[in-house]
């Protein structure tokens, strides 16, 4: 648990500071300095962008909130601009889930903007973290959302473009991860509304199109499944083999049995088991969790 | 004049008694053998008439004529000198064959006794033609003295024994050493460290007798794990024993020291073997490695290496338990009750399992070396067991105090489920898991909802053929023999299942 009163006090962190994100680091002109308040740990978490315009549709909203659930219901911390529209319901969507959130403002960590986000960010400074490289007091200006923009999808592995207008920021945060080499998603939509246009438009010239959420999780290389629903279909002896093979990737039987300290005419069932509920995948002798 | 003697001849493994006839009669002097003889027996002559000789004894100057009897079916070996000397020095001397007695023997020129191979066999073939005594080389006797109820003396010259024949002294009747037994290298379980999992599948595979493929990277321990199979089987009973030791005399395998194989054979033939060689047969037909292994178990180390010609050819032999052979209008039988393990790579370079190292194999040899398993012998596999090699730090990580199974105690598990299978098949044909049939499985494999429900949903997810599912119930059967259940459970099944054999999966 983070301690709420810590998580309001603006702190700072350079590029010198272990604690900043190695991922950001990656791109040429990362920040020298972030201020941030709340816990800025979870951007060393698989970190996911999820981006759009700020007019949007209830299709556009609803998916953004979903995507974010999801993501942040397997750990993955959920990177947004904090903006009206997309932006804000990406970070509702992953605090609802209980999941982590992180806003990158283009203002000082101290000033709402939009201000109607005014809820939203107070519940970002006590369960979420506000990132920002502007010095607090910082005003809000239409020149700094597309700098900002660099360290969303400089902080993300995935950037997902859940809806953007024509001419909307989230595209240039699009271009711009695919300038740092990480990879885009757009959800593709109706080609009769004009809400959908940029995303389609990033599919055309060679984004990946979303067609369902755990696309986002295969290409980050998890288990599409929700770790906590699963394990409780599992009996304990199941769950504690689950558990083995997910701590050390690829293993054999002999390694199991020595590993859980048990006999093989007891594991090498329950493995079977597991393949056939498809929880486990089994290939050249070797046991891997399906990606499912 | 004529006079008969008794003495035996080989058949595949089986000996068989055989008259010698032989005939002295005024004309020109001659020494003829006929009955099928081959060139061996056709030199006996040459050995017989100095044998004769240097023992002190005349060689007529007469007409001979030896007959084979039964005169139609061929002849082989050195061991018809002894009779036929022994007849003629009689017709000579004017004695009496001896009743009931049976000789057998190569001699030397100077009238020593050498020692021939299948005496065993022959013994007991005589033994069965109601013989009392047999006279035979002093070396064979600790062999032959395997047979009871009949006499056994060695001789070691002519001389000593037309002494006995004339009753002028007596040849003791040989009792058998019974007493040096060489002490066998001694392989245990318990000497391979790690691989609970695979010991788990040999005592599987030897309480049915399952077929059982071992793949695993070169090193993992394939080898390591087979030789110590004999281990775990149960002893051989004296009956198996003489089986398998006549084999072996037929072969002329025995050694000299220890003439009787007590443990059960453990053969495994290298992979430049010929069809012949593996199977038995040739001019004159000798049982291949699949009847050297009989009673024990048969080891292809390297399967992909070995001729297919030859390994598809092993798939009537292993099925029926023994391998007719054909010649000169007689069938030959030979057995061959094997229990077979086979190794492989994983792929002709080995590396394919092998994390630290790469695999440098091409696709096509990748399809080619599965294929080789796959062949028509490999429906005789009920079993594929995947080894790793051990990671070395969780080994060290393990407590010094915690040994794994030994060879006795798995013995024990195997002895249980095996008298178990004796009692179920005493009236089939088969008396192991692994020849449950079709009718089989269903009367004594019934299987019950929620291990039907198990088995189909495997067929899907685990693409089994309906071949495969049938292998998974067999091993099934012997888990749940193993676990003293006789209804077959979905753990049963589930563990069952781990041995799956390979067929479509493990594409990578």
């Amino acid at each position: 648990m983070r301690d709420n009163e810590k998580a309001t006090e603006i702190e700072v962190i350079t590029s010198g500071d272990p604690a900043y994100p190695a991922r950001l680091k990656e791109i040429k002109d990362y920040p020298r300095q972030l201020y941030f308040r709340g816990g800025i740990g979870m951007l060393k978490k698989r970190c996911v962008a999820v981006v759009g315009s700020r007019t949007t549709t209830t299709y556009g909203r609803n998916t953004a909130r979903a995507i974010a659930a999801r993501l942040a219901s397997r750990g993955v911390t959920v990177i947004s601009g904090m903006a009206a529209g997309i932006d804000a319901c990406a970070h509702e969507g992953a605090l609802n889930a209980g999941g982590e959130t992180a806003a990158v403002l283009g203002c000082g960590p101290d000033i709402c903007y939009p201000k109607q986000n005014r809820p939203l960010m107070s519940r970002l400074e006590t369960q979420g973290l506000l990132l920002s490289e502007y010095e607090p007091g910082t005003p809000p200006e239409y020149w700094r959302f597309p700098q900002r923009n660099r360290i969303i999808s400089g902080l993300s592995e995935v950037t997902v473009v859940v809806q953007a207008r024509g001419r909307s920021g989230a595209l240039i945060t699009a271009e711009l991860a695919a300038e740092q080499g990480r990879e885009v998603f757009a959800v593709p939509g109706n080609i009769d509304s004009q809400y959908n246009l940029g995303t389609n438009k990033l599919i055309q010239e060679g984004a990946a199109p979303l067609i369902r959420v755990d696309d986002i999780l295969d290409a980050l290389g998890l288990n599409g499944r929700d770790e906590k629903a699963m394990l409780t279909e599992l009996t304990p002896l199941e769950q504690q083999v689950w558990q083995v093979i997910r701590d050390r990737g690829e293993m054999g039987l002999e390694e199991i049995c020595m590993v859980l300290d048990d006999r093989p005419q007891r594991i090498s069932p329950v493995l079977s088991v597991m393949e056939i509920k498809g929880f486990l995948h089994s290939a050249s002798g070797k046991f891997f969790l399906a990606n499912r | 004049m004529l006079i008969r003697m008794s003495t035996a001849a080989i058949a595949g493994v089986e000996g068989y008694p055989v008259t010698v006839e032989t005939d002295i009669s005024r004309g020109m002097p001659e020494f003829a053998i006929v009955g099928l003889g081959d060139a061996t027996i056709r030199e006996s002559v040459k050995r017989i008439r100095p044998a004769i000789r240097n023992s002190g004894y005349i060689f007529p100057v007469e007409r001979l004529t030896v007959n084979l009897m039964p005169a139609a079916r061929p002849k082989e070996g050195s061991h018809f000198d002894l009779p036929i000397a022994v007849s003629i020095i009689l017709l000579m001397e004017e004695w009496e064959a001896p009743e009931k007695t049976a000789f057998l023997g190569e001699l030397s020129l100077d009238g020593r006794i050498n020692p021939v191979r299948g005496v065993l066999p022959m013994v007991i073939g005589l033994r069965r033609a109601g013989m009392r005594d047999i006279i035979l080389p002093r070396e064979n006797a600790e062999e032959a003295s395997f047979v009871k109820d009949v006499r056994i003396r060695g001789a070691s010259t002519l001389e000593e024994v037309i002494a006995y024949v004339e009753g002028a002294r007596s040849l003791p009747v040989y009792r058998g050493s019974k007493s040096g037994k060489p002490a066998a290298e001694q392989l245990d379980y318990v000497q391979v460290i790690g691989q609970e999992s695979v010991k788990r599948a040999m005592v599987i595979g030897a309480a049915g007798r399952h077929g059982m493929l071992l793949m695993g990277s070169p090193g993992c321990g394939k080898t390591m794990m087979a030789r110590r199979l004999p281990t775990i089987l149960p002893s051989m009973n004296d009956e198996e024993q003489m089986e398998v030791t006549a084999i072996y005399s037929v072969a002329g395998l025995l050694s000299r020291e220890h003439p009787i194989v007590d443990q059960r054979p453990f053969r495994s033939p290298h992979h430049s073997i010929t069809l012949t060689g593996m199977i038995g047969g040739g001019a004159k037909p000798r049982p291949g490695e699949v009847s050297l292994a009989h009673r024990g178990v048969l080891f292809l180390d390297e399967m992909g290496e070995f001729d297919m010609r030859t390994i598809d050819s092993l798939r009537q032999p292993v099925e029926e338990g023994c391998v007719r052979i054909n010649r000169n209008l007689t069938e030959l039988v030979f057995p061959s009750q094997v229990m077979v393990v086979v190794a492989s790579n994983p792929c002709k370079c080995g590396n394919l399992w092998d994390p630290r190292r790469v695999c440098t194999c091409s696709q096509r040899q990748l399809e080619s070396h599965r294929r080789r398993l796959a062949g028509p012998f490999s429906d005789r596999i009920d079993m594929h067991i995947r080894m790793m090699p051990v990671d070395r730090e969780l080994l060290e990580q393990r407590a010094e105090d915690r040994k794994g199974l030994t060879s006795a105690q798995m013995r024990s598990q195997v002895e249980g489920a095996r008298a178990i299978q004796r009692s179920r098949y005493a009236r089939e044909p088969y008396s192991f898991n692994s020849g449950l049939d079709e009718s089989g499985l269903e009367r004594y494999c019934a299987l019950d909802r929620e291990c039907t429900a198990m088995l189909s949903a495997a067929y899907e997810k685990m693409n089994l053929s309906m071949r495969g599912f049938h292998r998974i119930i067999r091993v099934a059967r012997t888990i749940a023999d193993l676990d003293g259940q006789e209804q077959i459970g979905t753990c049963h099944i589930a563990e069952a299942l781990s041995y799956r054999t390979v067929e479509t999966e493990d594409r990578n």
